[in-house]
């Protein structure tokens, strides 16, 4: 548990009351980025977007050494990744739990809500017109936790096969195999004016 | 009706029975009984943590550790007569001890440290009902709820609604409240668990407290959380929707009070909300001097545990 993954080039504080953090683009972003080369659809579909979830990171990553044993306590479940098919209706309610919470962790997803509560989207590959969207999430959530309840109905449900935590791990790994440092960074994501 | 209880009645017929910072005694009363000081401490959302946070953390450098709440309870113990030690759920969950050990570790700490009672998180799920079933017989004190209905669940018998506590004659009741587990503990882990509202529960629990256990201290241990944007129920709706209780010892939420929060409840009284952050960073301490029911003085210290040593 103590073996070092990977350094962390920085903090990456647990921050409440964010629409975005440093925290969780990172683990959104490695998540897309795992299950994109473990993930066999049964259709010619790739993913969309991730959706997780701020309550389900329950620690800050400190600068420095990054260890098995900080990665366990980041995330502690035993959650599964998986890709859910929704339609564009689950998917609107899903915009509408963002704008409510004020934000989650998403990777692929650009969404400004403006003062009158208008809101801009852009979900996945803006060339693709699209009735459903592939979303990659945990098991958790898929089964309505935090009243992710867009997410109880969908078309489709497919295993990527790796629990999160383990995508952290491969992800911090394969970084420090490469020589990188552990980065994140904000850039606007999910804004509110 | 005993003679002692007669004279509570009369004296206190005819005031507000305020909660706190109360009223000098007549010097009638407290003949009968001097002040007898309580010591409550209390942790909430431990979650695992067994060692002190690394000193690179970038919020906590250094700080928890269960060895030394231990010695800092010790340390209480040996200056405090009537010391009750009291924990707000999720105890689980949050470092590899439980991925590893299954809570089995937290519970035999716990019970080392003589922890009175516990109430119970949606985290204490994380390995299902049967998870924590399985670590009960490493706790040697009662898991306390009033809102979940265990009868069609393998806790059936093993979860009491309330326990009563005597100290130096001073009747203190503890009993908890959980929060709403659908949409966010997984059906599968609680199965035939049944929620119901905490307020009427907490009411009901607390009016037997009250009248048939004559209680005079009444502690709610609660995993509801502090408070929310939304209008789902909190420990400061708690409070101010239910009487008789002194004080809610609060988790959930992970909140940290430099002090008690102050409600006015149903019968215009105050009650106390406490809760101290999580991962066993701080431990709250109330100090109750009681002389009569509903007639005390409290102060209170929330203490962040650090490596140092306490003075």
């Amino acid at each position: 548990m103590n073996d070092v993954l990977v350094v962390s080039a920085e903090e990456f504080p647990k921050e409440r009351g964010r629409s975005e953090t440093k925290l969780g683009n990172l683990v959104a972003d490695l998540s897309l980025k795992v299950a994109n080369k473990l993930y066999r659809p049964s259709d010619n579909d790739s993913i969309d977007f991730c959706l997780l979830n701020f309550g389900g990171l329950r620690t800050s990553l400190p600068k420095g050494e990054i260890t098995r044993g900080k990665v366990f306590e980041l995330m502690p479940f035993e959650n599964e990744l998986v890709v859910l098919t929704i339609t564009n209706d689950s998917v609107n309610a899903l915009i509408n739990y963002l704008i409510r919470t004020g934000g989650q962790p998403v990777s692929g997803v650009k969404m400004g809500i403006d003062e009158f509560g208008d809101t801009e989207t852009q979900l996945g590959n803006p060339h693709k017109s699209k009735k459903k969207y592939k979303i990659l999430t945990s098991d958790y959530l898929a089964n309505g936790g935090d009243k992710m309840n867009f997410f109880l109905d969908p078309m489709n449900t497919e295993s990527v096969g790796i629990k999160l935590r383990d995508a952290i791990i491969q992800y911090c790994i394969s970084e420090n195999k490469k020589g990188n440092k552990l980065v994140s960074n904000l850039n606007g994501r999910i804004t509110f004016e | 009706m005993s003679r002692r209880k007669f004279i509570k009645q009369a004296l206190f017929s005819g005031f507000g029975l305020a909660g706190i910072n109360l009223i000098p005694f007549s010097s009638f009363a407290s003949k009968k009984r001097k002040h007898i000081k309580i010591v409550i401490l209390h942790t909430n959302d431990v979650h695992s943590h067994i060692d002190p946070f690394p000193d690179n953390d970038p919020k906590y450098p250094g700080l928890g550790g269960a060895a030394r709440r231990a010695s800092l309870i010790q340390q209480i113990r040996n200056e405090e007569e009537n010391v009750l030690l009291l924990d707000a759920g999720d105890v689980f969950q949050g470092t590899p001890y439980f991925n590893l050990y299954e809570g089995e570790i937290d519970f035999k700490l716990m019970s080392l440290m003589k922890y009175d009672a516990c109430t119970i998180g949606n985290h204490d799920f994380d390995n299902g009902i049967d998870g924590l079933n399985k670590m009960l017989p490493h706790a040697n004190f009662p898991f306390l709820n009033a809102n979940y209905d265990f009868l069609e669940t393998i806790l059936k018998g093993k979860i009491k609604t309330y326990k009563v506590f005597n100290k130096n004659g001073v009747k203190i009741g503890v009993f908890g409240v959980g929060v709403e587990l659908d949409g966010l503990v997984d059906k599968k882990l609680y199965k035939k668990t049944k929620y119901s509202d905490p307020v009427i529960a907490a009411n009901k629990t607390a009016d037997i407290l009250k009248n048939k256990e004559q209680c005079e201290l009444i502690i709610c241990l609660s995993h509801l959380g502090y408070k929310y944007k939304t209008d789902k129920i909190s420990d400061l709706k708690l409070a101010s929707l239910t009487k008789n209780i002194d004080l809610i010892i609060g988790g959930h939420t992970h909140t940290s009070l430099d002090k008690p929060t102050k409600i006015k409840n149903l019968d215009g009284e105050i009650t106390l909300i406490n809760q101290v952050g999580w991962a066993g960073v701080n431990l709250g301490r109330l100090n109750y001097f009681v002389n009569n029911s509903k007639n005390y003085t409290v102060s209170s210290q929330n203490i962040t545990i650090t490596g140092k040593k306490i003075p």
